[in-house]
Order: structure tokens, then C-alpha cells, then sequence
């Protein structure tokens, strides 16, 4: 768990995120190794997990042929990245052997949808992050995340 | 003579002054220590990711991917496949059919591409292919 939770806070979206929230996140979190090639999330499936980027490359694959590479140690894949309405709207597939932490879709939609500044301040790092990141990612205005996501 | 008057004779209050103001800047001092120890704990956790300790790399020209011969073919292979898409090409597209040809280890070469700067993105969610590098580096 601390391992993951290290991994998390060398993203710029988790540095105002408080020990106290990651380590009550932490408790869900786990790290995969993935081989080359392997699918981590599949277009159109039920979404269950976010991943955050640990090592290696992935490649996130939208809808009409867009795509973003994924490549840098925190990296995060999840909310509008990855899913719509609990369905995955991206596939994530691994181009070379990764390391992964694997946060449980329900349990970080917990956290964001708390009415914390810890959350507060992440939502507003991810915003910040998406758009510089992923700037062909649609802009999304509705306050029901659990209902996006 | 006892008293007061022992203490203006002797500079008893300005003794008692300095003894005060020393004592008090020792404390303050001191907490101001405490409490910038964290900062200290926190280099010291994390002395491997200072410039400092890291070891330099030699400073080169020569590009940090290096391709083997059997890479080689399979970028050239890319290459040929991202010619016949649009110059700003979609790259699952592009990688969907490097395994519909067979490429050896396409996930692999993809990402050495891209590692490479031969692939680069057009930061609207395609990708284009950089002539001028992939001829530097492949050819």
C-alpha cells in the first residue's frame, strides 16, 4: 500500500491530496505487472478501475481515432480519460511491460465526490492537467460525476 | 550593602537582561531548528533524486535510442503503413495494422517510435511521422 501510495503522490494531481486521504485510499489500491500488448480496459466494457502509470508505456485509445500515450511515472487514467456513464470509453492497452497501481472506479469516485477540499483540489488539478495533457478531450459540464464517470 | 541597591551597584539588570535576551534567542533558535528538521528529513528521503547525488550522463549528440537491426525493419515496416494513412494518422489505427501485417513485436516498435521522437503527437489526438528524424535514426 505504501508503495502505491508513493506512486500517487508523484503526480501533480495528488500533491495537495492529504496523507490522511490517500492512505484511506490506499486501502484499495493495488499494483499489477502487465506484459506487452496486454488490454487493460476495453472500449464499451463495464468500468470498474482507474490506473495510475507506474512504469512503462501505455497507449489510451478514444473513440474516432484519437489517442494519447501514457508514459510518465503518476501518470492517471481515469474519469472522462477512461469512462462515461460506469461504461469504459477508451481501451488501455500496455505497449511495453508496465507497472501499474489499479484504483477501484468506485471507491476514487467516493473520494472526488466528497465534499472535502482534498477532493476539491484534485478536481481542480485534474481539470488544469486534462487540458494541457489531453487537450482533444471534450469538455465535459455536468456536476452528477457519479452519473459521467 | 544587600538588595536593590547591590544589584544597581553591581549591573545586576543589565547582566539579567543579557542572561534573558541569550536564553531567549537560544530558544527561538532552537525551534526554529525543529521546526525545519522535516525539510532536512525530507532531502535526506529522497537524496537520490538530487542533481546532486545523481550521476551525470556524458553530455552527446548521439540519439538516446538506439535501434537493432531486427527494429529497424519493423520501423521501416511502420513506415510503410503510415504512408498509406493521412499525414496526421490515428495510431491505434496504425498499430492495428502493423498486426494485421505481422510485425514482429508491433506494441514494442510502436513505443520505440514514439520514444524516439520518430512518432510525435499533433497534440489534437493524432500523430504525425518525422521524416527527417526516422531517416537520422532508422535509415
Amino acid at each position: 500500500m505504501k508503495k502505491a501510495i508513493n506512486i500517487l503522490k508523484k503526480n501533480e494531481l495528488f500533491t495537495n491530496v492529504e496523507e490522511t486521504d490517500l492512505e484511506a485510499m490506499g486501502k484499495s489500491l493495488e499494483t499489477r505487472s502487465v506484459q506487452e500488448g496486454e488490454v487493460l480496459a476495453t472500449q464499451g466494457d463495464t468500468a470498474t478501475f482507474f490506473f495510475v502509470l507506474e512504469a512503462g508505456t501505455l497507449l489510451v485509445a478514444l473513440s474516432d481515432g484519437k489517442s494519447a500515450v501514457l508514459n510518465k511515472t503518476g501518470d492517471f487514467i481515469g474519469l472522462e480519460l477512461l469512462s462515461s456513464k460506469g461504461i469504459y470509453i477508451s481501451t488501455v492497452t500496455a505497449l511495453t511491460p508496465c507497472e501499474i497501481v489499479v484504483i477501484p472506479r468506485k471507491s476514487f469516485l467516493e473520494f472526488i465526490q466528497n465534499d472535502s477540499p482534498a477532493a476539491a483540489s484534485f478536481m481542480q488539478a485534474w481539470n488544469s492537467y486534462r487540458s494541457h495533457t489531453f487537450p482533444f478531450l471534450p469538455e465535459l459540464d455536468t456536476p452528477d460525476m457519479d452519473y459521467q464517470y | 550593602m544587600y538588595g536593590l541597591d547591590a544589584i544597581n551597584a553591581y549591573n545586576g539588570w543589565a547582566i539579567s537582561v543579557v542572561g534573558v535576551t541569550i536564553v531567549f534567542t537560544g530558544l527561538v533558535t532552537l525551534s526554529m531548528a525543529i521546526s525545519q528538521l522535516h525539510k532536512l528529513l525530507d532531502l535526506w528521503e529522497n537524496r537520490k533524486e538530487l542533481s546532486l547525488f545523481k550521476k551525470k550522463s556524458p553530455a552527446t549528440d548521439q540519439p538516446l535510442v538506439a535501434f537493432t537491426p531486427g527494429q529497424k525493419e519493423s520501423s521501416r515496416q511502420f513506415k510503410l503503413l503510415a504512408e498509406t494513412l493521412n499525414d496526421h494518422f490515428s495510431l491505434p489505427r496504425l498499430l492495428k495494422l502493423a498486426q494485421i501485417s505481422g510485425i514482429d513485436h508491433p506494441h514494442a516498435t510502436l513505443a520505440t517510435l514514439l520514444e524516439a521522437d520518430i512518432i510525435v503527437s499533433d497534440t489534437q489526438g493524432y500523430h504525425v511521422l518525422d521524416m527527417a528524424r526516422f531517416n537520422t535514426l532508422v535509415s
